[in-house]
């Protein structure tokens, strides 16, 4: 019976833990904005998405807080690990930024190479459970008031057509160009950056 | 002989087991670490110490949840890297739980004149109080140059020019009214609650 007492006090489950983190490794912040982005539980609180730097330093981890909608608290619900590339030796070229994306909202991570001219944006389907990736576009600068050019550009959803089927379209080093089907959507948690075909990857 | 461990040893060991882990977080960190969950604003594409690299500011929820600390991470112009950070704290009041019309932002003044270092500017917009104030860094630390908003519903707007040693303080259906102040508050600990003008405070 004292085993069992036991075994009941010390089998309860901890309260989550607060994941803690270096400044240093923080690389962008995305919680709010003027129209009500980031909120994917609609409860009214915001939730929020973070890019920070990997544990092993060679990549761009992304993590989602979901809020609480008794107490809007946040918990960390779900983690990219790899989303985007990082090298230590790019500091002063590479910039890294989340923002809303311009339709839906829906949070982007950017990575863009004022040296390589190369960008890379992957907007996220945020969602409480089972996030995932919404499409992934790769754009080369060209020169200065032209157009960018377009590497890669990945659609796994896309809520404004109806009749939607996912498609991708890449374009080779020498130019050759190939459309597919990427399938269904990955989900976030098992999303690496190295999944991209290599046009794609900055 | 088999050695049987004592009821009060399997307890222990089962506690060690049981217990929450301590409070680490997932590698590359220096003390102090910040909860991941507490940041609300972030921007590094500005050169605030004029090396010619962007450095980076962070704002973070304190553990009261009642201000916003400021996290300062610089560049060193030696190794492109950033120094260690310079924690600011409670440099700005908030109010949890963040609903969606909270809203944290971090933005420049300057920056028109490369001989002269950009200035943040942070702001929180609450269901209580909206403040916006532009920052400068001086020898011994970093002090507000400027600040306009209402700390509370009832309070008038003020509008404070610590370098013109003036401001202005706007109230609803009045006429504005210009009142002298005195030198620029550092920003230190819950600077508000008493090195700000009690006109402001309502």
């Amino acid at each position: 019976m004292r085993w069992l007492t036991a075994f009941l006090l010390f089998a309860t489950p901890a309260m989550a833990e607060p994941l803690l983190i270096a400044p240093e490794r923080v690389l962008g912040v995305f919680d709010a904005n003027e129209y009500a982005g980031n909120d994917w539980n609609r409860d009214e609180y915001q939730d929020l998405t973070v890019i920070a730097i990997s544990q092993s330093g060679d990549a761009v981890d992304l993590y989602l807080a979901t809020s609480d909608p008794v107490t809007g608290a946040l918990t960390v619900t779900d983690v990219a690990y790899g989303i985007l590339p990082y090298d230590p030796d790019r500091i002063g070229d590479v910039r890294y930024e989340i923002f809303p994306s311009h339709e839906t909202y829906d949070p982007v991570v950017g990575y863009n190479s004022e040296v390589s001219g190369k960008s890379l944006y992957i907007r996220i389907g945020a969602r409480e459970v089972g996030s995932d990736i919404m499409d992934v576009l790769a754009l080369t600068s060209t020169e200065p008031g032209q157009p960018s050019k377009t590497n890669c550009e990945i659609w796994f959803v896309n809520i404004f057509e109806e009749n939607f089927v996912p498609h991708a379209t890449v374009l080779s080093p020498d130019g050759e160009e190939t459309t597919y089907n990427p399938g269904a959507p990955p989900l976030l948690a098992d999303w690496h950056h190295t999944d991209l075909p290599n046009p794609c990857l900055p | 002989m088999t050695y049987a461990p004592s009821f009060l040893t399997r307890l222990a060991l089962l506690a060690a087991v049981s217990l929450p882990a301590p409070l680490v977080a997932d590698g590359l960190e220096t003390a102090p670490l910040i909860d991941i969950t507490h940041l609300v604003g972030e921007a590094s594409d500005q050169d605030m110490n004029g090396d010619g690299l962007n450095d980076r500011l962070l704002l973070v929820i304190n553990d009261v949840g009642d201000a916003v600390d400021m996290i300062v991470l610089m560049s060193d112009p030696q190794t492109g890297a950033f120094a260690p950070p310079q924690f600011v704290r409670t440099v700005l009041p908030t109010e949890l739980p963040r609903h969606n019309y909270n809203l944290h932002q971090i933005n420049y003044a300057g920056g028109s004149d490369p001989k002269v270092a950009v200035q943040p500017v942070i702001t929180v917009f609450g269901p209580q109080s909206r403040m916006e104030l532009v920052l400068k860094q001086a020898a011994d630390g970093w002090q507000i140059d400027r600040l306009s908003g209402a700390m509370a519903v009832d309070a008038p707007e003020c509008r404070l020019n610590y370098a013109a040693g003036r401001g202005v303080v706007i109230r609803v259906r009045q006429d504005s009214e210009y009142i002298s102040i005195g030198a620029a508050p550092k920003l230190r600990p819950y600077w508000w609650q008493d090195g700000l003008a009690a006109v402001c405070l309502g």
